[in-house]
């Protein structure tokens, strides 16, 4: 290598110092050849990286900025759109929506539009406090927890494989079709499929990503690197792969049935962080299980399946850990009134907003 | 233009929020690594593609588009950015001398529509991530934990139990093997 490259991926690593920066400004100021070199070198170099965590929790964050101070002029274009989407929906993608009854509350948003060179595409968000349940157009069954976002293509016909992107959690029942694999995309990792169940937990806020096959297999690929065979998993039933976003790695825990672990002594389960399968995929019964969870863990899950938001006002609360089964028509006063059992806590409800603190007496 | 950027304006200019949405996830990601690379500074960065995103809503009605919608946001990003290294500029906290003027020069590279389209494009991610895969291998391996994995040459160099300057070498090779096999990214 050349000086002037030397200097050039050093300027690239960001290992180069103030005076040999401005000697390398002096050559490419300079050196026409030199200047096309190192501009189009600075493009590739930008280019390989992938976007980062930080990156796309950036857009996230500034989403919220930017819709909040454009909410009034959103809220009148919703106004006059509020029956179209609903038609194309229903008239493309052959989709239905159980959710007229009680508990399934139903969709807050249903939506087509037509971008970049894919074809027409279909949103559905599920709010805090609701859960869903569609049926695509191949015949896979999906279930969406609360706080949910699940886009896929209104057809699948065009496509050589069948792609949908997810934001929150899901279970996945996947129509068999070896010809036309099935893939999940998470922003972090993609998960392919052939014809399968599994349980996809993946909410933009949380530290990781957790995939549990019940059924069938799946292949788990970190984003950004395609097909290469040292950056994939592959996942046999009853296994959880859980993806941490900080160090990209990726660990698989063998779980236990669900027999087992009623057999287990309240000792054991203490010190035992392995969750059994129900208590990952009971939340499509509706019903909401802990299973020896922190009440760190078990207020995130909350505020997602009740739409409250809760304040623990004593940190030290928050390593208890509680095992616990409530079908959903139990009211979150219920599950506090369960949980003041066995800790010395008080809670007041007002307004959405739940606080949690030390019983003082 | 294609059909498709017409029908996504066309719906823009309706005021469709979820077609803005849907163009802000795409390009808030690419347009604000562009931004930090130049400005160094995240929030800063953070401003500069708020900014161009507001402008994009509140003038969308007179948005007449050159080339793609693309290199129209990438142009303005580009714009926001000159301002404000013009008004940072002799902040004694802003940037060093060198990267100031080197993010200058960059932007005076950068005037060319065609070339600001290509930064943000994944087409080029794609063709890159392409020829990358065909690389041979132990250059391959270095460049991959240089760049999708984002290790610095010491830490490579540790790893794979190689001097620093042999993976200088491989990463320095892989660059210009990409460049030569992408031709000429202004035509």
């Amino acid at each position: 290598m050349r000086d002037i490259e030397k200097k050039i991926l050093d300027y690239f690593e960001g290992t180069l110092d103030e005076r040999s920066k401005l000697e390398l400004l002096q050559v490419i100021r300079e050196d026409d050849q030199i200047r096309e070199l190192f501009f189009q070198l600075k493009i590739i170099w930008n280019n390989s990286e992938p976007f980062t965590d930080t990156v796309l929790a950036k857009t996230g964050e500034s989403w919220d900025r930017i819709s909040h101070s454009l909410k009034s002029d959103f809220e009148q274009t919703l106004k006059k759109q509020k029956i179209r989407p609903w038609m194309n929906f229903l008239k493309y993608a052959a989709v239905f929506i159980i959710g007229a009854g009680i508990t399934f509350a139903s969709v807050s948003l249903v939506r087509t539009f037509s971008a970049g060179k894919s074809a027409a595409e279909n949103e559905i968000i599920v709010q805090k406090g609701q859960k869903s349940e569609v049926i695509l157009s191949d015949g896979s069954r999906i279930w969406l927890n609360s706080e949910t976002r699940l886009r896929y293509p209104a057809r699948f016909e065009l496509m050589n494989e069948r792609e949908v992107y997810l934001e929150g959690e899901a279970y996945f029942e996947v129509a068999k079709n070896e010809s036309k694999p099935f893939n999940v995309s998470t922003g972090n990792l993609r998960i392919r499929v052939l014809g399968t169940s599994f349980n996809v937990k993946c909410y933009p806020d949380d530290k990781l990503v957790e995939t549990t096959l019940i059924e069938g297999k799946v292949c788990i690929q970190k984003a950004g690197h395609s097909n290469a065979s040292c950056n994939q998993v592959i996942l046999e039933p009853n296994q959880k792969a859980v993806f941490n976003k900080s160090d990209r790695t990726i660990i698989i825990s063998d779980l236990k049935v669900k027999t087992d672990i009623d057999k287990k002594k309240e000792s054991d389960l203490k010190t035992d962080l392995t969750r059994n399968t129900e208590s990952i995929t009971s939340w499509k019964e509706q019903i909401l299980y802990f299973d020896n969870e922190s009440l760190e863990e078990i207020v995130v899950k909350l505020e997602r399946w009740y739409g409250y938001s809760i304040t623990v006002k004593d940190p030290e609360l928050l390593v208890h850990r509680y095992k616990g089964k409530f079908e959903n028509y139990e009211t979150i006063y219920q599950v506090l009134d369960a949980i003041r059992l066995t800790t010395p806590i008080h809670y007041t409800v007002s307004n959405k907003i739940v606080t949690i603190e030390k019983l003082r007496k | 233009m294609d059909i498709d950027e017409t029908i996504i304006l066309q719906k823009l200019k309706e005021g469709d929020c979820f077609t803005f949405e849907h163009l802000f996830k795409i390009y808030h990601p690419r347009l604000f690594s562009f931004a930090r690379r130049i400005l160094k500074d995240d929030s800063l960065a953070q401003e500069a593609v708020h900014d161009v995103f507001m402008r994009l809503w509140n003038r969308k009605e007179k948005i007449i588009l050159r080339s793609s919608l693309g290199a129209y946001l990438v142009a303005s990003t580009r714009n926001q950015c000159i301002n404000i290294l013009r008004m940072k500029k002799n902040e004694p906290k802003f940037m060093s001398e060198a990267d100031i003027q080197m993010a200058e020069l960059e932007m005076e590279y950068f005037q060319d529509e065609a070339i600001l389209d290509q930064l943000i494009s994944d087409d080029l991610r794609e063709r890159i991530t392409g020829i990358v895969s065909e690389l041979p291998d132990q250059q391959q391996q270095v460049f991959r934990l240089s760049r999708f994995e984002g290790l610095s040459s010491k830490e490579i160099s540790e790893k794979l139990n190689l001097s620093q300057r042999t993976v200088e070498t491989h990463i320095y090779l892989a660059l210009k093997t990409i460049r030569e096999k992408l031709g000429n990214l202004k035509g």
